[in-house]
Order: C-alpha cells, then structure tokens, then sequence
C-alpha cells in the first residue's frame, strides 16, 4: 500500500504487538507476585534479622523475589517507554530517553539482583 | 528546548459584543472564537446576542441567523443540517459536536463555541483538517477484491456479516473524536486517530474484503494504532453515539489473533 499509514515514513515501522501483549502478560506477572511478596513481607514481622535473611534466602523465595524485581522493571520500563513515546518528539530526543531510561532500569535491577544474592548465598 | 511562553496570536482577546435588537425577549448570547489570517491580530471571543424566539432550535441556526443578520464575516462549515454530512463540527460548551445535531437548550448559560481542538485554524471556526484527510486517503477506505461483483448482482453478505458493520457505516468523518482524543494532540504526525482506525476497521471488518491481512499488516504499527491508551473520549464525545475505542480495540484482536 502506497505512503501507509500517513505520517510514519520518517522513521522505521515497527510492530506495536509484542509490546501491547508483553504489557498485559507482565502485569498479570507481576499481581501475582506481589501477592507472593506482601504476604512473605507481612511474615518477617516477627523475626531477627538472622530469621528474616534466612526466609528472603531461600531458594524458592528468593527465586520468586528475583522474578518479581525482573518482571516488575520490565513492566516499568515498557511502561515508561509508552510515557516517553507519547510526551517526546523523535527530533526531542526520545531515542535518547529511551536509552537513558533503560540503563537507570537495567542498573536498578541490577543492584537488585546483587543485593538478593548476597542474602541468598 | 522547551517553550515556557504561548506562541504568537495563541493568547485569546475579548473582541465585540453584538446586541440583540430592540424588543428581544428571549435573548441567549454566545460566545465565539474568531480569528482571521488576513491580519496579525491575536484570535477574540466575540459575543453575540440572539433572540431565541426567532432562531431555530439548534446551536446551527443561530450561527446561520448570526452570519446572516449581525455578521457576515463570521466562517463555519455546513452543509446538510441534519448530521450526515459532518461538515459543522466544532467544539460546543466544552465538547466536540456537530452544531447541527446539539441543541441550544441543552448549553446552560451562554454557549460557548470554538473551532474543533488541537487543529490548525484556517478562519474562525474551520479548522485544516489536511492531516485527517490525509490519514483516511492512507487506509485506503474502499472494498478491494481481486474478482469483480457477478454481472448485474451486488457481494453478497448473511444478516451477521452485515450486523459486523453497525456503529461503524454510521461515521460521517466529522473528526470530533481525533480532536477530542490527548493521544491525537501529542502524536497526530504518527497516530492515525480514532477517526481514521474506525474507519479502517470497518473495511477489516467486512466480510466482502478480500485484503484483511494486507491492511492488519499496514495497522500493525506502535505509533499508528497502539498510541490509543483507551482513554475514550472518542467516545464519549462522538455526536453519532459510536465507539472508535471498540473499533480500535476490535482491530487489536485482529491483529493478536492472527
């Protein structure tokens, strides 16, 4: 089809399919998760330290913890990405955005990774 | 860079005040935005006083009776007068409308009335709907089959196939829902609208079409369709009673469930 649709010859086409699905499997991710990490917060009320680095290490919880900073920040990020797209013009920097956006949420997982780690092991 | 002023002429003036003549009863005054590129001056709400007792009772009539009788340089778009054509859209009280279709007695005070949003203004209340036009030209709204119809006969749909075109045949392309949509405002050069996708999905949604795929594949787009965030105010403003969000929302599964 000729010049279709209006309006996007200036930058490349690309498809809005994956995100909008990844978008909603994610979120049903992450609500479930949260379940998962509000009642394993409501149980570390009652416990020392020792008690609670033991209950967030272990491998089950600190599986399902990792999962929940991972799918959580990718939620966030695809997220931000539509915030961005929408507010940023291509000629305003929005690629740029985009990238700073994704480093500040990779280190952030990052950090949060590392940071289970050293409780779980 | 950001801009923290308004661009020139963007700042509204109060401009004249016609009087209703000696001996009106039923006086309404309404408000309307006026500006002309024929001079450098800021646009103004002039305001003009009608006698409702001989004014018809639509917003319509009494920019009719308006252009007629208080100022001829007053400029709209109109044609049919009974929402069919779309040409008289604008935006009426705070909502985009057809003049034709709102009732006076409906606006409580006095009526407010501005060219359609977020448009470029050609003159007063015509706004350039170019860009609009541009984006159904590119969805291609015609049936294409690659055989011709049987000689003499019309394509053939059941009952069900055509109920899949309701709410959608109904459009009459007044754009009030692109220009109520805050999507269209901030990505109108990438986002085709939901004026636009309605349109489209009335042709995906056809059963006598025979190039569905072909035109998912042309919608399948992160700016073109999945800037609707399903904010519905298509909806909600739309003077047919249609729904582009469900449209949109109906060429999304389309395309999710190829």
């Amino acid at each position: 089809m000729a010049e279709y649709p209006a309006g996007i010859q200036h930058r490349r086409r690309h498809s809005g399919l994956a995100h909008w699905k990844w978008q909603r499997f994610s979120a049903v991710a992450v609500l479930g998760l949260m379940i998962y990490f509000t009642v394993l917060l409501a149980s570390l009320g009652g416990l020392d330290h020792e008690g609670a680095s033991g209950l967030v290490g272990h491998p089950a919880n600190a599986a399902a913890l990792a999962a929940l900073v991972l799918i959580g920040l990718w939620h966030g990020s695809l997220g931000l990405q539509v915030v961005i797209e929408d507010y940023i013009t291509l000629g305003g920097g929005r690629n740029a955005a985009l990238l700073v956006m994704r480093i500040v949420m990779s280190s952030v997982g990052l950090a949060s990774l590392w940071a289970l780690t050293r409780v779980a092991l | 860079m950001a801009e923290f002023t308004l661009p020139a002429n963007s700042k509204i003036t109060s401009g004249t005040h016609h009087k209703a003549p000696d001996g009106a009863s039923n006086v309404r005054t309404f408000q309307i935005y006026r500006w002309s590129p024929d001079d450098d001056a800021n646009p103004r709400l002039d305001r003009f006083d009608v006698d409702l007792d001989d004014c018809g009772p639509m917003v319509l009539d009494a920019l009719i009776k308006i252009k007629s009788e208080q100022d001829s340089s007053l400029t709209f778009r109109r044609s049919c007068r009974e929402g069919i054509c779309g040409s008289c859209s604008m935006n009426i009280d705070g909502t985009n409308t057809l003049a034709c279709l709102k009732s006076i007695s409906e606006v409580k005070g006095e009526v407010k009335i501005f060219p359609l949003p977020h448009m470029p203004v050609v003159k007063d209340l015509v706004p350039d709907l170019s860009n609009a036009y541009r984006q159904l030209a590119s969805i291609e709204p015609w049936l294409k089959a690659d055989e011709d119809a049987p000689d003499g006969e019309e394509r053939r749909q059941s009952p069900e196939q055509r109920e899949k075109l309701d709410g959608l045949w109904e459009c009459v392309l007044c754009f009030s829902c692109s220009t109520a949509c805050p999507s269209y405002w901030w990505n109108s050069d990438e986002y085709l609208g939901p004026a636009v996708l309605l349109q489209a999905y009335r042709w995906v949604a056809d059963s006598r079409d025979e190039r569905t795929d072909e035109r998912l594949d042309a919608l399948d787009d992160s700016f073109a369709l999945y800037r609707c965030h399903t904010i519905m105010n298509c909806a909600k403003t739309c003077p047919k009673g249609l729904n582009p969000g469900k449209a949109i929302a109906g060429i999304k599964s389309e395309i999710a469930s190829r």
